[in-house]
């Protein structure tokens, strides 16, 4: 079991790399950069929790999967975007638009992700338990 | 000349942000370390300190809660008689004083001040030090009329001052009606983020622990030589956290202390209650900050701390100031730095928890197992933006008062409805 657990856990590390190629590569600077910053915050904290490695893992890979679609999305939308504008100035207001927008929603799923991601790891509930006894 | 100084303010809202970012990444790796290596606070079991206490309670117009308060305060098991408990009638104009003359008749360790109409209802600070002058406990206790402690409360709460050094404790406030509806929700967000991760980690590293203004005490010697509650300013808690640091004392924060609030349940009462603590805050901000800065009873990183608590409620300000200082700058390709990664701090400190921020509060909530509550974290957006118009009439008003020398404090009380008393044994 210890065997399948590592192989497991390999191949999602694996899986993450690639995922950060991809970024990197095919979508933008900021996407790669995103990812890590939601890597660094889910292992830091994250793997502190009481759980399994794999599921820990298992939910970064997701999570880092989940952030490459929503940035590939993004990025055909802003592609497509620049390719539609009109003049210089529509142009340049999608671009401040896009700069402000870009972390922001980035920001929201991180969040959406990693507090769902919370739900895999029980805790026993800890306070209130005089309140309501 | 003009877009060299707005990329400069730019630039260091960004700093200042990243600084808030990095201190609550310390707080919450901080408290994770402490669970892991479980590390407790001062137990009740290894204190053998069983001081006078007594226990101050303002109330005005307090009547759906307060029977629930002084019922439980009579099942306390700290030894009955050493124990005081003073209530202080606000001026109520409903049927609270009654209530807490029918408890201090059968319990003669319950003493009633009743204010009278014309001093009554000036403030919280107002009516504590009313029945402050009546108190003769070594230690003392406050509590709100809409709070129910845990049984055993006392004794955790005292233990804290076994340590000479400790001048004042503070328990952790816990939401009784977060299943009620959004706000009270939200709302118990925010107290878990506070008081179950920066609260905790600020204790764990030495740092200013806050009085929170109930669910906590000081030693009365202590608070008597400070001059008891500044009712000058809106946050008196904050106040005396201050003074208790500036004096050479520190505060004690006891986690395990548990002690249910009433959460306001409208968004009215919400934008209320913040206003009050976020202009208090800012009061504070302009009456302690050179102080922290010249203390020679501070070490160097509690003065950091020091500071950077008091500026706490300017963060919804900086945010959106940060919004509209960069949006000319982007737009027109002007920036000292790529502006992609001055949004990625302001983003990740401020728009989801502006006070703590997202993985504080998710980390807070998984603690206390609470997993259906982690869901809504994404919706703390919610209360940032609606803090953002709060804390700015706070700071215009206390701005107002600086440049004009008048200064009004309108105390604007959170009203009780008792619905609390629903989940109470449920």
């Amino acid at each position: 079991m210890k065997i399948f657990d590592a192989l497991v856990a390999i191949l999602c590390l694996e899986a993450i790399v690639l995922c950060l190629l991809i970024a990197a590569f095919r979508v933008n600077l900021q996407s790669l950069v995103t990812l890590l910053i939601f890597n660094g915050f889910f292992a830091s904290i994250t793997f502190q929790f009481h759980g399994s490695l794999v599921k820990k893992i298992g939910l970064l890979t997701l999570g880092n999967y989940t952030g490459l679609f929503w940035n590939l999305v993004f990025n055909y939308f802003s592609v497509s975007a620049v390719q539609a504008a009109a003049d210089p100035f529509q142009l340049q207001l999608f671009k401040t638009c896009y700069t402000v927008f870009f972390p922001f929603l980035n920001t929201l799923w991180v969040i959406s992700f990693w507090s769902l991601s919370l739900t895999a790891f029980r805790q026993p509930k800890t306070t209130f338990q005089e309140a309501a006894s | 000349m003009i877009e060299e100084i707005l990329g400069f303010c730019f630039l260091a809202l960004t700093v200042v942000m990243l600084t808030y970012l990095v201190r609550h990444y310390i707080f919450t790796l901080s408290v994770l370390r402490n669970v892991n290596r479980t590390k407790k606070a001062p137990s009740v079991q290894n204190v053998e300190f069983e001081p006078s206490v007594s226990i101050l309670i303002p109330a005005h117009n307090e009547e759906y809660v307060i029977g629930r308060l002084l019922q439980r305060l009579t099942e306390l098991t700290y030894p009955q008689n050493k124990l005081q408990m003073v209530i202080v009638d606000d001026a109520s104009s409903d049927r609270t004083g009654k209530i807490a003359d029918e408890y201090s008749k059968s319990y003669p360790f319950m003493q009633v001040v009743h204010r009278a109409k014309k001093l009554g209802a000036q403030g919280k600070a107002s009516a504590m030090n009313d029945g402050f002058k009546l108190v003769n406990g070594e230690i003392v206790l406050c509590f709100d009329a809409d709070y129910y402690p845990q049984k055993n409360i006392v004794e955790k709460l005292t233990a804290g001052f076994n340590n000479p050094k400790v001048g004042a404790v503070q328990g952790r406030v816990v939401v009784l009606n977060e299943p009620q509806n959004m706000v009270t929700r939200l709302v118990a967000l925010e107290r878990i983020g506070g008081y179950r991760v920066d609260q905790e980690a600020r204790d764990n590293l030495g740092l200013i622990a806050q009085f929170g203004g109930t669910v906590g005490g000081f030693r009365t010697s202590l608070l008597r030589s400070l001059g008891g509650w500044d009712e000058s300013v809106l946050a008196e808690d904050t106040d005396l956290t201050f003074k208790v640091y500036l004096a050479g004392y520190k505060i004690r924060y006891i986690v395990d202390a548990e002690c249910y609030e009433e959460a306001v349940d409208n968004w009215k009462a919400y934008r209320r209650q913040r206003f009050r603590w976020a202009k208090g805050h800012m009061q504070c901000f302009f009456k302690h900050s050179l102080n922290v800065l010249k203390s020679k009873n501070l070490n160097v990183k509690e003065k950091i701390d020091g500071l950077l608590l008091l500026n706490v409620y300017f963060m919804p300000i900086f945010a959106i100031a940060s919004l509209i200082v960069g949006l000319p700058l982007i737009f027109y390709g002007v920036a000292l730095v790529n502006t992609f990664w001055l949004w990625v701090p302001i983003c990740l400190y401020s728009f989801v928890g502006n006070f703590a921020p997202f993985f504080e509060v998710g980390v807070g909530v998984h603690l206390d197992g609470r997993t259906r509550t982690q869901w809504l974290i994404p919706l703390l957006i919610v209360t940032f933006l609606y803090n953002f118009p709060i804390c700015a009439r706070a700071l215009l008003e206390v701005a107002f008062s600086k440049l004009t020398g008048r200064s009004k404090n309108v105390w604007l009380k959170t009203s009780h409805s008792g619905n609390g008393n629903h989940y109470i044994g449920s």
